[in-house]
């Protein structure tokens, strides 16, 4: 399994790490949670829907705009990982809140 | 469930950082209210920083901040623009039409519109060609939200909006109409005018047109609601994994336009020092007044960002209407998925050249394990007008029906798609004979009779309940709509002949909801 490159960041960036490619996944903690369509920098991310996502990130910021897909579209939730070898929680995600943007700030590799 | 919770709450306490006091967890939520909820509770200086930088970072609540804006915004064009940016199965025929292969009729039927065609009696003695249109009730108001001509609400309460309440309630609701396209679905006869005299003759026509053979309207009346079950989530992931259609186009344009709203706000140079002076004022404000300094901020930042961009409020209402027409289209999903348990149909049948009847028919639908489900129907069919005395049996009911079926959904087989196998079983009571209306002089198609009167204008049959045994295939191109249904029946007799037989039907449908649902 891969190193981890991402972690929950601070006030400017939602998460901080390491450029290159990046799989995230997201588990339902109420219901079932998808990837349902994705960009990175304003490029879409193709293989959506999905329970997993793959990027490849580049150094410096980035923004990925997230919209995920509940299967209980009003008290579903879940959580935002990267799969690698501790899995890091990255974020909560919610039915409310479908829409996500988050910052990611990386330094090379 | 309780597994879900124990194992995020591990997840949130191997995440937590050195740093963050324990009363608080390591991932905070991502909806204002409960970072306002989180807020009020936490005491820890430092915690409580973090939830108000958590709130005022818009990137994780756009709809909460696009909502916000609509309802803040107190500007006298407010309601024109809001005015301006209003957003917005069974196929075949029921058993007893003379041309169906359902001995059993489903609750389910095509959201939008199905069409099926088929032919072959199951009851009756004559086939016949029918052609079954079918849609729901919701058909219409769920064309207007995705074209963006009806605004759709989640929440009830909402005015001038499709509420998901009406949607679900209509939901219930479907029709269907049988249309009789065999040849013999119109009868013309010719009545001489005047007296005979010569080679021709003048003669009035008049025509008996009965290509409209029935109408059914149904309501569910018990919905499965398991949200939380394994089989529906498994249905659930695969139904937006293999047909995404709509909701993928809703979320590209939620991508679309939340993205855009979002950075307008946050790449405005105010934004920066807006949330340094928000979290300054939430910090400081007593805890009852917290909510209030948090409306007033949000007010504030309506105000910072309009005379900079004066399209902010169309940007924050076209967001927002992105919201609503994608949970419109999550909900939609949550709809297909929903599986009638119980169903109440009527049908009034008109069928050619047989007296006028309706049918109550009563439906249990319920999916068992393993690709398994159960149908049973009861129905009760009666004249609309009392037969003649001279038809043995006594009163206005024609007979009763009872039909169980087992089915097992087959999954995608090589070279044949979609398919699903049934066996069923079909009891008619028959409490009074079958009749059929004769015209005298014209003949009747599919049956001849000898030693009639010329006079007579009824035949009725010897009475004998009906026994139908049916195995039904029905298979489907993967990942097309088009289905055809072939079954081959063995009854006891039928409602003319008292003699067993085997006799086949055949058909094919077509479901639309994959065309307008996109």
């Amino acid at each position: 399994m891969a190193d981890c490159k991402l972690s929950p960041g601070t006030v400017d960036s939602r998460f901080i790490g390491r450029a290159g490619d990046v799989t995230l996944s997201v588990h339902g903690t109420t219901g079932t949670v998808l990837f349902q369509q994705a960009t990175y920098k304003g490029v879409a991310i193709a293989g959506l829907p999905s329970e997993i996502l793959t990027c490849t990130l580049e150094t410096g910021i980035g923004d990925l705009d997230i919209v995920y897909s509940f299967s209980d579209p009003e008290t579903g939730a879940g959580l935002l990982q990267e799969v690698c070898t501790n899995n890091t929680p990255l974020a909560l995600v919610s039915a409310r809140e479908p829409f996500q943007r988050y910052r990611i700030r990386t330094r090379e590799s | 469930m309780r597994r879900c919770a124990l194992f995020t709450l591990w997840i949130l306490t191997i995440a937590a950082p050195a740093s963050a006091a324990p009363q608080l967890p390591a991932l905070l939520p991502v909806e204002c209210d409960r970072l306002i909820e989180l807020l009020l509770a936490t005491t820890a200086p430092d915690d409580r920083r973090r939830v108000a930088v958590a709130l005022v970072d818009m990137t994780s609540h756009t709809q909460c901040l696009a909502d916000a804006m609509m309802q803040r915004a107190a500007f006298p064009s407010f309601l024109k623009l809001l005015e301006t940016l209003r957003t917005d199965k069974q196929s075949g025929a029921s058993a007893g039409t003379g041309g169906s292969t359902n001995l059993v009729s489903k609750g389910t039927t095509a959201k939008i519109l199905s069409i099926a065609a088929e032919y072959g009696a199951l009851t009756q003695t004559v086939n016949k060609q029918l052609v079954t249109v079918q849609g729901s009730a919701d058909a219409i108001p769920a064309v207007l939200i995705r074209r963006n001509l009806v605004r759709y609400c989640p929440t009830r309460g909402t005015p001038d909006c499709a509420s998901s309440t009406l949607i679900q309630t209509l939901q219930r609701f479907s029709y269907a109409v049988s249309f009789d396209t065999g040849a013999s679905a119109q009868v013309v006869s010719a009545t001489a005018s005047t007296p005979a005299g010569g080679t021709a003759q003048p003669a009035i026509f008049s025509a008996d047109n009965h290509s409209l053979t029935a109408v059914a309207v149904r309501a569910v009346l018990v919905n499965a609601r398991d949200k939380v079950s394994q089989s529906y989530q498994q249905a659930w992931r695969e139904h937006v994994l293999k047909s995404p259609g709509a909701l993928n186009e809703a979320a590209r344009r939620l991508l679309q336009s939340a993205g855009g709203f979002l950075t307008l706000v946050i790449d405005d140079p105010g934004y920066g020092p807006w949330q340094t002076e928000t979290v300054r004022l939430l910090l400081a404000a007593p805890r009852d007044e917290i909510q209030k300094v948090w409306d007033a901020r949000l007010q504030a930042l309506v105000e910072l960002l309009r005379p900079r961009h004066p399209d902010l409020l169309e940007r924050a209402a076209d967001a927002v209407a992105a919201f609503r027409a994608f949970r419109f289209e999550e909900d939609a999903v949550v709809l297909t998925l929903q599986k009638p348990v119980a169903t109440l149909q009527y049908v009034y049948n008109r069928p050619l050249n047989q007296p006028v009847t309706s049918t109550l028919r009563f439906m249990v639908d319920k999916g068992l394990a393993d690709g398994w489900s159960f149908t049973a129907n009861g129905a009760v069919e009666a004249y609309h007008d009392r037969p003649s005395a001279f038809v043995s049996g006594r009163g206005y009911v024609r007979d009763a029906q009872v039909g169980l079926q087992f089915q097992k959904d087959l999954g995608t087989v090589n070279l044949l798609g979609a398919a699903a196998l049934a066996a069923t079983y079909y009891f008619q009571y028959q409490h009074r004979p079958a009749i059929l209306n004769l015209t005298p002089g014209v003949s009747f198609p599919g049956i001849s009779f000898i030693g009639l009167p010329e006079t007579a204008t009824q035949v009725f049959a010897t009475r004998g309940n009906i026994h139908v045994g049916q195995i039904r295939l029905v298979l489907g191109p993967e990942n097309s709509s088009a289905r055809f249904p072939v079954s081959i029946t063995y009854s006891n007799r039928t409602e003319l002949v008292d003699r067993p037989g085997w006799r086949g039907q055949v058909g094919v449908s077509y479901d639309f909801d994959s065309l307008f649902g996109k």
